[in-house]
């Protein structure tokens, strides 16, 4: 079976991950380093952590990497897998987890390479497709 | 050891939350978590005012960021439920979080630093000023006030806020955006840090600046009325002035 890693980037219970594995446990960890690190006040500690009892996931702290190793032998899953994000620190801890990672359903398809260095640029890529869609 | 799921009521909660992360400073914030309350903001918010509207502080806007952010609602699953309602203005802000969110898959902690050389000619402080909340000036205490003790801030507040701190308190914008990033319930890395950037001219072509002219018209007055320093107010000046006393050592193009 595998293990569903829920991080704070994605508390969605129809998420691809939660989807494809709909018998499979799950588990959202506290980084305490990091939390320390960014000084998140009771504000967005609060509120992710109502979004997270909302979801069918188990709940701790410490370092992500070694608690989800530590569940994944308590309930013997032999892998991971988790949700796709962009944020380069929850990317590192994936990897280092071995995760399977599930692409997040894009808002926007684009064909090809799309020149990122001010927005009107991206918006000429994009606006047909966006607008004809809420037009 | 699993962490409590059990709870009788939001205050149970704070109790154990407080228990848990006594680092973490003051309150919940207003907004409930959860997929619920991301469909109440989806359903009640009156898209079709928010183009005219959004600019003013007392505007219709969504309030759907921090569902956003947090991947408690998709930016698809927000457009869907929106098709064929003609919706340009609100489709395009959408469009700005898909936008800064491809900016990081690419720049990943890039977006800590300059994306740009700074257009202002100006050498910044890395510390915030401590007097923030209590400066006399009743907008920027307003809004200083109201991100912490809730959360959020609209858009047009966060403009003027992080205006105001790099250019009239001259601190680097990295200061800031990290203070937000503390205390929004939206807080995300990049836009965020990006919106940062574009008001310090790291990620745009000129500084954004603002006067007192603006800022009374789209708060529609709330603060100047009462505001103590409105006599001695750094914000009323025209554009032109302002740009010459804020930016002196400033390259002209
Ligand atoms: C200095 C500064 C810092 C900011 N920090 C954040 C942040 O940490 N997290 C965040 O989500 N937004 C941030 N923004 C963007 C914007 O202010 C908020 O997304 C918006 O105010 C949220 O309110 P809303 O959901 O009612 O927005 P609406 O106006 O109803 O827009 C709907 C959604 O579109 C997206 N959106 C709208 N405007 C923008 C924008 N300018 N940039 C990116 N996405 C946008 C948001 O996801 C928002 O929920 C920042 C803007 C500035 C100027």
């Amino acid at each position: 079976m595998k293990l569903i890693w829920v991080h704070a980037d994605c508390l969605h219970r129809q998420s691809p991950a939660y989807l494809a594995n709909p018998d499979s446990p799950s588990l959202f960890v506290w980084d305490d380093a990091e939390l320390k690190r960014a000084g998140w006040s009771m504000k967005r500690i609060g509120f992710v952590y109502e979004c997270l009892l909302d979801l069918p996931v188990t709940i701790r702290r410490g370092d992500p990497v070694i608690e989800m190793q530590k569940f994944a032998v308590e309930t013997q899953c032999s892998s991971i897998v988790t949700m796709q994000s962009v944020d380069p620190h929850l990317q590192a801890q994936a990897a280092a987890m071995g995760a399977e990672t599930f692409p997040i359903v894009p808002f926007v398809e684009i064909k090809g390479r799309v020149d990122l260095q001010r927005f009107s640029r991206y918006w000429c890529k994009v606006e047909r497709a966006l607008i004809g869609e809420t037009a | 050891m699993n962490l409590r799921k059990d709870f009788t009521d939001q205050a149970d909660m704070l109790a154990y939350l407080r228990e848990q992360f006594p680092d973490a400073s003051g309150a919940l914030s207003p907004f409930p978590g959860g997929r619920a309350a991301a469909d109440q903001s989806l359903h009640s918010f009156n898209a079709s005012r928010y183009a005219a509207s959004r600019n003013y502080l007392n505007g219709t806007v969504s309030r759907l960021s921090p569902y956003l952010r947090h991947g408690v609602i998709t930016l698809r699953e927000v457009i869907v439920h929106f098709a064929g309602q003609n919706l340009p203005k609100f489709t395009q802000e959408l469009a700005w979080r898909d936008y800064w969110q491809r900016v990081y898959a690419e720049i990943g902690d890039g977006i800590w630093q300059d994306r740009e050389p700074s257009k202002t000619g100006t050498t910044y402080s890395t510390e915030m000023p401590i007097d923030l909340g209590h400066t006399g000036l009743a907008c920027m205490d307003g809004f200083a006030v109201e991100l912490e003790s809730t959360g959020y801030l609209h858009n047009h507040a966060r403009m003027w806020m992080a205006a105001y701190v790099v250019h009239w308190r001259r601190v680097r914008w990295q200061a800031g955006a990290q203070w937000f990033l503390q205390h929004l319930v939206d807080g995300d890395p990049a836009s965020n840090n990006l919106s940062w950037q574009w008001v310090a001219s790291t990620f745009s072509h000129k500084p954004y600046i603002f006067n007192r002219e603006n800022l009374e018209r789209y708060t529609e007055g709330r603060y100047c009325g009462t505001c103590p320093r409105r006599d001695d107010c750094p914000f009323q000046n025209s554009y032109e002035n302002l740009n010459v006393q804020l930016f002196p050592m400033q390259v002209q193009p």
